[in-house]
């Protein structure tokens, strides 16, 4: 993915997370989509899309299974009950993120 | 093999093998469907392999985002001293009283096995002296095998291992037995190169050696690998 600053880690997790949300996905069409997604504001380098896989997975965020599609055998991604609630955390840290900035670069004076 | 050498590095900085060889899976079906993509774009054979090569991503940076997930190194890599030290002797010392305890069951029911399956008696005994003979020569060989495996595989350093067959060695269990008339008899276990003290002490050390001299094969094939390498 996009290469980190402390502002957008997790910002990769967050977004695979929430599109395994929706159905299960391969690895090719989970860059692809994220790039749709975003308007291509982030195009991974695609390949490194696995090993945040891998670690997902191994963390129980996502199960896989190999499935073959039209004669094409791919490693199918999905979510798993602990990623729906990491999912949901990751969400509030930047919706809270988003809002914090969105209201520094508004000018307000006040706290957030 | 595609991605040999991204593979090798992979595995030299302590990625779990089976997460390489997923990894190394997925990297060449995900070429396919970017190359198939850039054809159906208009570029044609060797300029779609380039460009979806280059959309993947080089090699350093595909290596680097693996390493950078300390959860998908092996343990092997993580803690080679409990891997290839502690374990070994642990493992041994928990092998030979399970077989000891097996023997032990066996030995007490030999009555009643003998009644269901009525064997001639030598039969039966000599049996179980090849059994544990076998056992004797062959368990402390099988473990060094792992270790060489497991080592090989990580392509951790031969010191590992090599430390870790000779505690091996140091530690080999040795079952020994004496059966005397009317199912009765003795059940011993010793560990490393202590002299039993119920047993034929020839029988001991010639199995005790063929055992330590199988257990140097695999710590061979690990110095030769690392020779040729």
């Amino acid at each position: 993915m996009a290469s980190e600053t402390a502002f957008t880690a997790g910002l990769p997790e967050l977004l695979v997370l929430r599109l395994l949300r929706d159905r299960e996905m391969y690895g090719y069409e989970i860059v692809q989509a994220v790039a749709l997604r975003t308007g291509r504001v982030v195009a991974p380098g695609e390949g490194v899309v696995y090993p945040l896989l891998h670690a997902l997975e191994k963390d129980g965020a996502l199960k896989s299974r190999r499935k073959t599609v039209h004669g094409r055998s791919r490693v199918y991604y999905s979510l798993t009950a602990r990623g729906e609630k990491r999912l949901s955390a990751l969400a509030g840290d930047w919706t809270a993120l988003h809002n914090a900035v969105a209201a520094v670069l508004a000018g307000n004076t006040h706290a957030v | 093999m595609p991605f040999e050498a991204l593979a090798e590095d992979l595995l030299k900085g302590g990625v779990a093998p089976r997460h390489v060889r997923r990894y190394v899976r997925e990297l060449d079906e995900h070429l396919d469907d970017l190359t198939a993509q850039q054809r159906a774009a208009g570029y044609d054979g060797e300029d779609a392999a380039i460009r979806a090569r280059a959309r993947l991503g080089d090699d350093a940076e595909l290596v680097r985002a693996m390493l950078e997930q300390p959860g998908l190194r092996s343990w092997p890599a993580r803690l080679p001293w409990l891997v290839f030290l502690l374990l070994p002797p642990v493992l041994t010392a928990a092998v030979g009283l399970a077989l000891y305890a097996a023997a032990y069951f066996i030995g007490d029911r030999a009555a009643r096995i003998h009644a269901v399956l009525p064997l001639p008696e030598s039969g039966m005994v000599g049996f179980s002296v090849a059994a544990m003979a076998a056992i004797n020569v062959l368990a402390v060989p099988v473990m060094a095998a792992v270790l060489a495996v497991l080592a090989r595989r990580q392509r951790l350093k031969p010191k590992w291992p090599l430390l870790g067959i000779a505690l091996l060695l140091l530690a080999t269990p040795m079952l020994s037995s004496r059966f005397g008339h009317g199912h009765h008899g003795s059940l011993g276990l010793n560990y490393g190169l202590v002299i039993p003290g119920r047993w034929p002490v020839v029988m001991h050390y010639w199995q005790l050696m063929l055992s330590h001299l199988l257990a140097l094969l695999p710590a061979a094939w690990l110095i030769g690998r690392k020779r040729a390498a």
